[in-house]
């Protein structure tokens, strides 16, 4: 598995590690917002939409998506930021360059989410279609939400270099609880920070008695799912296979729990005290936020993937090679085992080409080719030659093993 | 009744801020806990693979000497340091400890990196021996400064690995 001797796992290039470190985690936040609030925007004017009276509760939704839901600018926005993170991964990480079948499998359903979503918004404005415009809503928003499954699944391998290797055998692996977990902070961080959008769009209208349903309907959906939120980073920390833990996560996240609360109190105070307007730096929270939480898993992806994770995984599939093993064709026998000897006992301390503890073979033995016997001798009982190498130790071998490495010395040596 | 629409907000206030309190609270058990096993514990000489395995390229099994015949793959005893550490680098911090602990005829107390479960059957003679090389399993252990766990050591680890290698996975296997 390797290309021109060099490991197929090995990371990109420095360049390419510099713009992911800086890049991938910013377009990673833009794109998980932007798509998040559009996700939650669109299930809460779905839900106004078929639980709601037309007269009262339509225009409420209708304004929602007009908000969220994508037009042309944001579909291309949503696009290209799905588009950057795929090649950033596959520029960055290279043993992880996604398939075809994984860019098909997160860009089909995104696209059509998409597509799906701005027909909802034009059916919804102009009240037409129910029964086919609501399921036309939800299946545009199933399809956006298995998009960012599938990239949720795909970030959680990066922290997971051991399965690498077997993606290929056992594509299964792609589906981890820590994935899930992404997935499902994802969803919660997303659809409270819809909620904060919604009252926003309570405080932008006119009659402050039209300002109280938005305010409640956001208030609370966005307390909700800031509720639900810790428990499931909890969950998400404890699947973090151990090698992507370090004290800069447990930091991050604690940092992040308390923005939570923050946020969660700033939310009560919106629910409770009508009059003042909060939905701005509501949201400013909630992008802060959503960056810390990018941050988190960024800098689990750095402690996961050092030089020493990522080595031998070219050779979870392969054995060592045969020939290794088995001698050398056309050595004589004498040999073969004095190459034994030399590997277990002198070369703690002698290489051919280098000096070692000892001095490089190459330019010691040739001295011998005339005189094994005095080759031999040294061996035997070895005496001080050079002032600049410790003295060689006298060494437990037996006179065969003698024989054989030196026969193997005079064999392997530079002429 | 405005002293009780008060105290309801300062309740509800108060319970927000109990939750967060606890999720944190959950977070520093769980940090602990999670760093009980530490991926690189600090062992009691700061013996580096870096230097003898990828410097001097010692061969694992020089040190590690049972890996292909045993269970255990073992970690070497003094006597193999002082083969070369009688002489070479004796001023260094490091290799004095090593020294006095030879001296005082006192083992050096490595803490274990790798730890599987009692009721785990592993042994490295079978995989050593079909070709598995270590970093497979161990990672670049040459380039480790300080040796670190770098593979799960999970169930799903050791028996994708079988799946997709065709070694056997039924549980009596591993379990016995
Ligand atoms: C000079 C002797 C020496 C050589 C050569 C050597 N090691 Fe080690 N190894 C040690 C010692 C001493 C320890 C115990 C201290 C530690 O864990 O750092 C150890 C620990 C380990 C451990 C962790 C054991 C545990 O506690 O779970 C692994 C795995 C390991 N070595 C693998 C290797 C591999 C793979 C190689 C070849 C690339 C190698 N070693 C080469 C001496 C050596
Ligand atoms: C093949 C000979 C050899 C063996 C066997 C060997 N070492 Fe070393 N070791 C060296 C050499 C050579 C250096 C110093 C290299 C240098 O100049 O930095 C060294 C350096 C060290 C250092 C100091 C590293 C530093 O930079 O401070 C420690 C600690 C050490 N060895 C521990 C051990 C232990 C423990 C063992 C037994 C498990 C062992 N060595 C076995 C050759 C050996
Ligand atoms: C198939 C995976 C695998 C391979 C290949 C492997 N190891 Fe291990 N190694 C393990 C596991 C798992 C443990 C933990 C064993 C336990 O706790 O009983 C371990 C533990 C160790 C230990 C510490 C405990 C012990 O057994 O003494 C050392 C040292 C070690 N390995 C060295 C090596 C060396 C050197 C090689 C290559 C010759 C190697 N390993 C190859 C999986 C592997
Ligand atoms: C890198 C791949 C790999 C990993 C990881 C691995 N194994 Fe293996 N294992 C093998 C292969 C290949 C064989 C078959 C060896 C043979 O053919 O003799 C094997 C054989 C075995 C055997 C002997 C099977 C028999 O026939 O009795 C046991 C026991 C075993 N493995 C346990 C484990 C355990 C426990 C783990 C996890 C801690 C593990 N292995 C992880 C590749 C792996
Ligand atoms: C290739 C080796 C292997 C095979 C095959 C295997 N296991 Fe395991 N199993 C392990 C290892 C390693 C662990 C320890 C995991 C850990 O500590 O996280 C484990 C742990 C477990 C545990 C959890 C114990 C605990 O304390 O959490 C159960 C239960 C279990 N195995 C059942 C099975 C069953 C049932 C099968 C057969 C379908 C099976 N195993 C096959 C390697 C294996």
């Amino acid at each position: 598995m390797t290309a021109g001797g060099r490991s197929v796992y090995a990371l990109g290039t420095p360049v390419n590690l510099t713009l992911l470190k800086s890049v991938l985690p910013l377009v990673l936040c833009i794109h998980f917002a932007r798509l998040g609030v559009m996700a939650g925007g669109a299930t809460a004017a779905v839900a106004l939409d078929i639980f709601g009276t037309p007269d009262r509760h339509r225009g409420l939704a209708a304004a929602i998506l007009k908000r969220v839901a994508p037009g042309p600018g944001t579909v291309a926005l949503l696009g290209l930021t799905a588009v950057l993170i795929l090649l950033g991964v596959q520029f960055g990480y290279p043993p992880l360059a996604p398939s075809g079948p994984f860019w098909a499998g997160t860009l089909t359903p995104l696209l059509a989410g998409l597509a799906l979503l701005s027909l909802y918004r034009r059916l919804l404005r102009q009240g037409r279609g129910m029964p086919l415009r609501a399921s036309c809503g939800l299946a545009g928003i199933a399809l956006v939400l298995v998009s960012s499954f599938l990239l949720c699944c795909g970030s959680g391998l990066l922290v997971m270099p051991e399965k690498w290797p077997l993606l290929e055998p056992v594509p299964m692996l792609l589906l981890s609880w820590s994935g899930t977990a992404r997935y499902l902070e994802f969803t919660c961080l997303s659809f409270a920070a819809t909620g904060a959008v919604i009252i926003l769009l309570g405080e932008r209208t006119a009659e402050p008695e039209d300002a109280r349903f938005p305010r409640r309907l956001g208030g609370g959906m966005a307390l909700l799912f800031m509720l639900a939120w810790p428990p499931v980073l909890l969950f998400g920390l404890f699947n973090l296979p151990a090698i992507a833990l370090s004290g800069a996560v447990w930091l991050l996240a604690a940092a992040a729990l308390v923005l939570a609360a923050i946020l969660a109190l700033q939310l009560a105070g919106a629910l409770i005290k009508t009059e003042k307007r909060r939905a701005l730096p509501i949201l400013a929270l909630f992008l802060a936020l959503f960056a810390l939480w990018v941050l988190i898993d960024h800098q689990a992806r750095e402690n996961a993937l050092d030089e020493a994770s990522r080595g031998g995984l070219d050779a979870v599939l392969t054995s060592a090679p045969a020939s290794e093993k088995k001698p050398a064709a056309g050595m004589a026998p004498a040999v073969v085992e004095g190459k034994a000897v030399f590997e277990r006992i002198c070369a703690v301390c002698h290489r051919f080409e280098v000096r070692l503890v000892g001095p490089p073979l190459d330019a010691v033995v040739p001295k011998y080719r005339e005189d094994p016997e005095a080759l031999k001798a040294f061996i035997r009982t070895p005496v001080k030659r050079d002032p600049a190498y410790p003295e060689m130790p006298k060494l437990p071998l037996t006179e065969a093993e003698i024989e054989a490495v030196a026969a193997y010395l005079l064999e392997k040596a530079a002429p | 009744m405005r002293g009780d629409k008060w105290r309801m907000r300062l309740l509800a206030r108060l319970a927000l801020v109990g939750w967060f309190g606890l999720a944190l609270l959950v977070l520093a058990v769980l940090a602990r806990h999670r760093e009980q096993a530490p991926v690189a514990p600090v062992q009691p000489i700061d013996f580096p693979h870096t230097v003898h395995a990828d410097r001097l390229k010692l061969a694992c099994t020089f040190c590690h000497t049972f890996a292909d015949r045993s269970s255990r793959a073992g970690v070497p005893p003094l006597a193999t340091c002082m083969a070369c550490h009688r002489s070479i680098a004796v001023e260094r911090p490091e290799v004095r400890k090593l020294r006095g602990h030879v001296e005082r005829r006192e083992p050096v107390v490595w803490q274990r990196v790798h730890r599987l479960p009692d009721h785990v059957h592993f042994t490295h003679k079978r995989h050593v021996r079909a070709g598995v090389d270590c970093s497979a399993c161990h990672g670049a252990v040459a380039k480790m400064e300080r040796t670190k766990r770098v593979r799960p050591l999970t169930m799903g680890w050791c028996v994708t690995c079988h799946r997709a290698r065709g070694a056997p996975t039924d549980c009596a296997t591993c379990h016995r």
